[in-house]
């Protein structure tokens, strides 16, 4: 469910690497990216820090209030079906599929890159396990998997008892309820990137530098650190980039089918979804949080088209 | 489940289980509602007699409903609340309607909204619902009951035929009965003499007090006086006769499958299926159709299969002019109050079901019923029922429904002036004052959008007014079910969860038992009924005089209430548009009192 | 090695991948909680019963051993019956749903190329202008967009209010039905086609292959579409055949969101009834068609690629 976009990264080319410091500067130089960058640093710095401006929590109901119109008297976005503030909840759901984003790309670094290693690294056996896994990975129909993993995880929260069941409610209190959600994360989104950092290991592996390191006795270690690791930086920057919507989009979906978090905390999916039941009557309720999905996405979007370019050596500078 | 019931439990145990298919599916299904003021106000010309609806047909109807609950007195008084009959009887050529998958097209095989609205269009047995949703002779032609309401005698009418020319009589009846017994879908009648011998002890069905003497002839023998068979016979799949010479010598399924092809289907009712493919039904009349009871007003229906009544998805079906009546859910309500031309062709049918919340009474503090009445008073119903849920449900406080013998809208079970300070006054009178020290519970609900309204709100209210937290975790039906109805450890499956309760469904005997016998046997609440007052719910469920029958249910009522074993919240007030021309209204699920074949031109 | 042998080892691969998917599917489904015959039987079920219907139906069985036994139908074309449509076999329950399904995502792929093409290579060819970037954009809300809101949206604005088209239903792809589903499930092959299209072209037009060509003073249009653009659809072969499995995913959204009697809707519908045989054949059927979609790509992209074919 993860792999599409992604896919078509690892063509097999090796760019030659920049230094980290050469990368900022040329990422510095491409403004859409640079000015989409800071307006996503803005949003997630309002959404963690809404709890000292905002004066509403984003359960507090109002039955007063109820389906007000963004910018009346009732804030700035409006309100909900049950007088809730609009904006309280929309920056506390941009806080949750922040948190899913950030694990999903803390999955696809801790699980998927050295997964991808490895396999390209030792080769064999490791490799053969690991790719067959990312075959079948790749044929699994996900959505209907997630569904399932996730209506499984939710009822042992709610009512199973034992060790696992134990264990499971702690990290969804941890988690503020997205456990399903990390769990659907684990088991899809190392998928794409172990086959990219494989490919381009291996690439690497292959490569006249590395033989003649390896020749002067460099540890496995060493090679992976410094000559491996360095050559995939940029298609893992550029992977990591384009995977963030999904992992957003796999968060959303998952609320649609009832296995995201539980009400009443927000993530921008559950917005998106609540608000949808109410399209006829009040489609604000549904169109702000769609808005601000759509934007957060379109600036990633931006900022991973800088970070590729600004990656790439071949790319001409400018702009 | 069963080994919380003592022996002498049995027979509301039994009676239980026949409810929770009924109960899965109201759990993925219904929304949940009320009239609200505001649509009153909205679509009624005469708000006064709490008429919603300007059709000539409905008037009537909503009228009565306040007349049958205050002169609840007689047996008409199960009659649904609300209920306004079918419109004008003019002949209409095509009525389309929306409708859930059904699990089989033939009675006693499934049980589900879909199947419902099969049975209603495609099947008769000896009794069917008229407009006014009171049983009348369908293929019976005469009922005689004995004195004492225990021996039922039914003479069936001459020439009765399936749709494809086959006769059948009286045998056909026991013969279907028995054929579906072994398949495991046969629950009941508790009342009916030796039932609870065959389904529990394995005893021979000819014991039963069900037999054919004649053709013409068949009879009822109850262990108890059963004043409401004739409605229970109208609604219960299981009674239904099914095409014999098809199903006798050959295995269930494939007849099932051959019979999902129109070509090969047989039904005994009013029309037959022409069309069946996943996503509609079309029904056309049945040239063979040898039964009483009302025959259908529409030359066509045209059923089309949605994943949920009242949802957006229907309710614009509906704008964009694919159907011609629909229920509307709570969240597009506005959107018919904001359209005067829609609040004028409005329905209001007031259902018999309630949303309450099941406690557990074995998880402390909750077994405290200062604690269960503050959360009781908590709930501001008024505001949830007409403001959350738009006029789709009716603020509800006692365990019996309009229709029911006893219903009084009016009853209170606290009857306080300050329901808010008494809550709080109850809370802290039980060692948490404000709130303090109260452990965080926890509400399994079910991933539904009404549902989610509901439980949000009500843990809102109680977060407001008691200063308590409830946590919320939401399950999809079938899970919310393992964890709620069928829970591995009975005494400690949880705090609170959502109580969908069909009230007065099928067999009026049944709902207390159901609900309250020996801990609770569908919701697990685990408060045992006192003795003395079990022999009264059953003294009183059980009374052949209307009148004793309704001010006993009235008191037992009031006493249960006292404890709160289980907190009702609302009521399901379905609210329902139709399009110019068109008269009368549709059952969107159940139908168990509703007439499918009651729209008919304006 | 032959291509012939490689393409022949990797559909034995494939039947490994699907034996696989479908045991991870038995697994899951058999874990997740509630109760099959709750849902089938016309009412729910004493403990007795519910014991007499699990034996029945070999559900007593140990799990292994009703997975052997599942396996061994399946191979042999049976898929049992349907618990949730009472009588209906599993076969006929599928094959009933599955043509507006693979007619969906069969037209969302072809809108997606005829569509996102084009416009690809116009980016491509404007690299780096207003249009380049707009494009981007939208290509980027084209994925953004949940089609649970995109496709209410689009019913409230062409069918409640136009009156254009209707808001519900299928009957069949050439109907007014069938246009809002395809067109909300192709937002996301049009966006990824034409974002691949662009990238894979301005690789080709920088390239030195191209750069010669032009320099011999061929005109660029014959240049652009005789060359390049041959070249650069290559990798938009391979992201075609992923995008099969994205949109097996998105159509069940669809298929519920715009009530299309499809396979994704039975899907749900199975897993909510705990419709066990139904889940598991309808997950093979959607494997299945996801490790067929790939394979053909492989084989077209050896074809294609003459890269590959001298390799």
């Amino acid at each position: 469910m993860s792999s599409i976009e992604s896919a078509g990264l690892s063509a097999g080319r090796v760019p030659a690497t920049l230094a980290p410091i050469e990368i900022a500067r040329r990422f510095s130089h491409r403004r859409i990216a640079l000015v989409s960058a800071a307006l996503l640093v803005l949003i997630v710095v309002l959404a963690f820090s809404s709890d000292l401006w905002l004066t509403r929590d984003y359960a507090d109901q109002d039955p007063l209030v109820r389906n007000q119109p963004p910018l009346g008297d009732a804030g700035l976005l409006g309100t909900d079906q049950l007088g809730r503030d609009l904006l309280a909840r929309l920056m506390f759901g941009i806080r949750l599929s922040v948190a899913a984003a950030a694990f999903g790309v803390l999955v696809q670094l801790a699980v998927g890159v050295p997964l991808g290693l490895l396999a390209g690294y030792r080769g064999g056996w490791i490799d053969s396990v690991a790719m067959r896994s990312v075959d079948v990975m790749l044929a699994v129909p996900g959505l209907l998997i997630a569904l399932l993993i996730g209506m499984n995880i939710k009822e042992q929260v709610a009512s199973g008892s034992g060790a696992v069941a134990d264990v499971l409610r702690s990290i969804d209190r941890l988690t503020a309820g997205l456990t399903p959600v990390f769990v659907v994360l684990v088991v899809f989104f190392w998928v794409s990137m172990a086959r990219i950092v494989r490919g381009e290991t291996r690439v690497v592996m292959a490569r006249d530098f590395v033989r003649a390191a390896r020749g002067l006795g460099a540890g496995p270690f060493r090679i992976v650190v410094h000559h491996v690791l360095r050559n995939c930086i940029a298609p893992i920057t550029v992977s990591v980039a384009l995977l963030i919507p999904v992992t957003m989009l796999t968060e959303a979906a998952m609320s649609l089918v009832g296995v995201g978090v539980d009400p009443p905390r927000p993530s921008l999916g559950v917005m998106i979804y609540e608000g949808a039941q109410q399209i006829n009557s009040f489609p604000y309720q549904t169109l702000v949080p769609s808005i601000t999905f759509a934007a957060v996405v379109l600036l990633v979007g931006f900022v991973g088209d800088g970070l590729r370019a600004a990656l790439d050596p071949t790319t001409e500078q400018g702009r | 489940m069963g080994n919380t019931a003592p022996d002498d439990g049995l027979l509301a145990l039994q009676a239980a289980v026949t409810r929770r298919r009924f109960l899965q599916r109201l759990a993925m299904t219904s929304a949940f509602g009320a009239a609200s003021a505001a649509l009153l106000a909205n679509c009624s010309s005469d708000g006064d007699e709490g008429a919603p609806s300007t059709g000539a047909a409905s008037t009537d109807g909503a009228g009565a409903a306040t007349t049958s609950v205050e002169g609840s007195g007689t047996l008409e008084g199960f009659r649904v609340v609300g209920f306004s009959g079918g419109g004008t009887g003019k002949p209409l050529a095509e009525l389309r309607i929306a409708t859930q998958a059904p699990g089989a097209i033939v009675p006693g095989f499934a049980f589900d909204p879909g199947e419902t609205v099969v049975r209603r269009l495609a099947w008769n047995s000896l009794v069917a619902l008229d407009n006014e949703g009171n049983p009348v002779l369908a293929d019976a032609e005469s009922y005689t009951p004995n004195a004492d309401l225990t021996e039922h005698v039914f003479t069936l009418r001459d020439g009765l035929q399936w749709s494809d020319g086959t006769p059948y009589d009286a045998q056909t009846y026991i013969d279907s009965l028995l054929y579906r017994l072994p398949l495991g879908g046969i629950f009941g009648p508790s009342w009916l003499v030796g039932m609870n011998d065959v389904l529990f002890n394995g005893a021979d069905p000819s014991t039963l007090g069900y037999e054919a003497p004649d053709p013409k002839t068949l009879i009822f023998r109850s262990t108890a006086p059963v004043p409401f068979i004739e409605r229970f016979l109208a609604s219960n799949g299981d009674f239904f006769p099914i095409p014999m010479h098809l199903f006798a010598d050959a295995d269930s399924s494939e007849v099932l499958a051959s019979m999902s092809d129109p070509a090969n289907f047989v039904c005994n009712g009013p029309y037959v299926i022409t069309e069946n493919s996943p996503g509609s039904i079309v029904y056309e009349r049945n040239p063979r159709f040898s039964s009483g009871g009302p025959a259908g007003v529409a030359d066509r229906v045209v059923t089309t299969v949605f994943d949920a009544m009242r949802s957006s998805q229907s309710f614009n079906a509906f704008r964009s002019g694919e159907l011609d009546v629909v229920t509307v859910g709570a969240n597009d309500i506005p959107s018919v109050q904001a359209d005067a031309d829609l609040s004028a062709r409005t329905t209001q049918i007031v259902w018999p079901n309630y949303n309450m919340v099941v406690v557990n009474h074995n998880r402390e503090p909750l077994g405290d019923p200062r604690v269960r009445t503050a959360l009781h008073l908590a709930i501001d119903r008024k505001v949830l029922a007409e403001s959350v849920l738009s006029g789709s449900a009716l603020p509800m406080e006692g365990l019996l429904s309009p229709g029911y013998e006893g219903y009084d809208p009016d009853f209170r079970a606290v009857d306080v002036a300050d329901p808010a300070a008494e809550a709080q006054r109850l809370l802290a009178e039980a060692g948490f004052p404000g709130g303090e020290g109260f452990p965080e519970l926890t509400y399994i609900t079910q991933g539904d959008a009404s549902f989610d309204l509901i439980s949000q709100t009500l843990i809102g209210m109680w977060n407001d007014v008691l200063g308590i937290t409830v946590k919320l975790q939401r399950l999809d039906p079938a899970s919310w079910f393992s964890a709620v109805i069928t829970p591995e450890d009975v005494a400690e499956w949880g705090d609170l969860a959502d109580a969908p309760w069909p009230a007065a469904f099928r067999d009026p005997a049944d709902t207390f038992p159901d609900l309250l016998y020996f801990g609770g046997v569908v919701y697990h609440h685990n408060w045992t009924m006192p003795d003395d007052l079990l022999a009264r719910c059953e003294a009183a469920l059980y009374e052949v005089d209307p009148v004793v029958r309704a001010s006993a249910l009235a008191e037992v009522n009031a006493a249960i209430m006292k404890e709160l074993p289980i907190i009702p919240v609302t009521l399901l007030n379905d609210i329902q548009v139709r399009r110019e021309g068109i008269a009368g209204q549709f059952a969107a699920y159940g139908s168990e009192f509703y007439g499918l074949r009651h729209v008919s031109a304006e | 090695m032959s291509a012939n042998g490689t393409i022949a080892r990797r559909v034995g691969r494939t039947g490994v991948v699907l034996l696989v998917v479908y045991a991870i599917t038995f697994v899951c489904v058999r874990l997740t909680p509630g109760n099959p015959f709750a849902a089938r039987a016309p009412r729910a079920l004493s403990p007795d019963q519910q014991a007499r219907l699990e034996r029945q139906f070999g559900l007593d069985d140990p799990w292994p051993v009703q997975f052997v036994r599942y396996l061994f139908r399946a191979l042999s074309g049976d898929f049992g019956v349907s618990y949730a449509h009472q009588g209906e076999d599993v076969v006929d329950v599928i094959v009933a749903r599955a043509w507006p399904t693979m007619s969906l995502v069969g037209a969302a792929l072809l809108v997606g190329l005829v569509v996102g093409v084009p416009l690809g290579v116009a980016a491509a060819l404007r690299n780096d202008s207003w249009f380049d970037h707009l494009l981007s954009g939208v290509s980027t809300l084209g994925v953004a967009i949940p089609v649970f809101v995109a496709t209410p949206v689009l019913v409230i604005v062409l069918s409640v209010y136009a009156g254009w088209l209707p808001a519900q239903g299928w009957d069949g792809l050439i109907s007014t039905t069938a246009i809002i589903p395809i067109v909300v499930l192709a937002l996301e092959p049009i966006a990824v086609t034409a974002r691949f299209t662009r990238a894979s072209m301005i690789e080709v037009l920088r390239s030195d292959h191209h750069r010669t060509a032009r320099a011999r003073g061929l005109a660029r249009r014959t240049v652009v579409f005789r060359f390049a653009l041959r070249n650069g659809l290559v990798p938009v072969t391979t992201i075609t055949g992923l995008q099969v499995a994205g949109l097996l995913g998105s159509v069940v959204l669809v298929e519920s969101a715009y009530n299309v009697p499809g396979l994704g809707k039975e899907f749900l519908a199975a897993i909510t009834a705990r419709d066990y045989p139904v889940v598991m054949a309808a997950t093979l059927i959607f494997a299945a068609v996801i490790v067929v979609a790939n394979l053909l790509v492989d084989v077209a992209y050896a074809r294609l690629d003459p890269r590959i074919r001298s390799a």
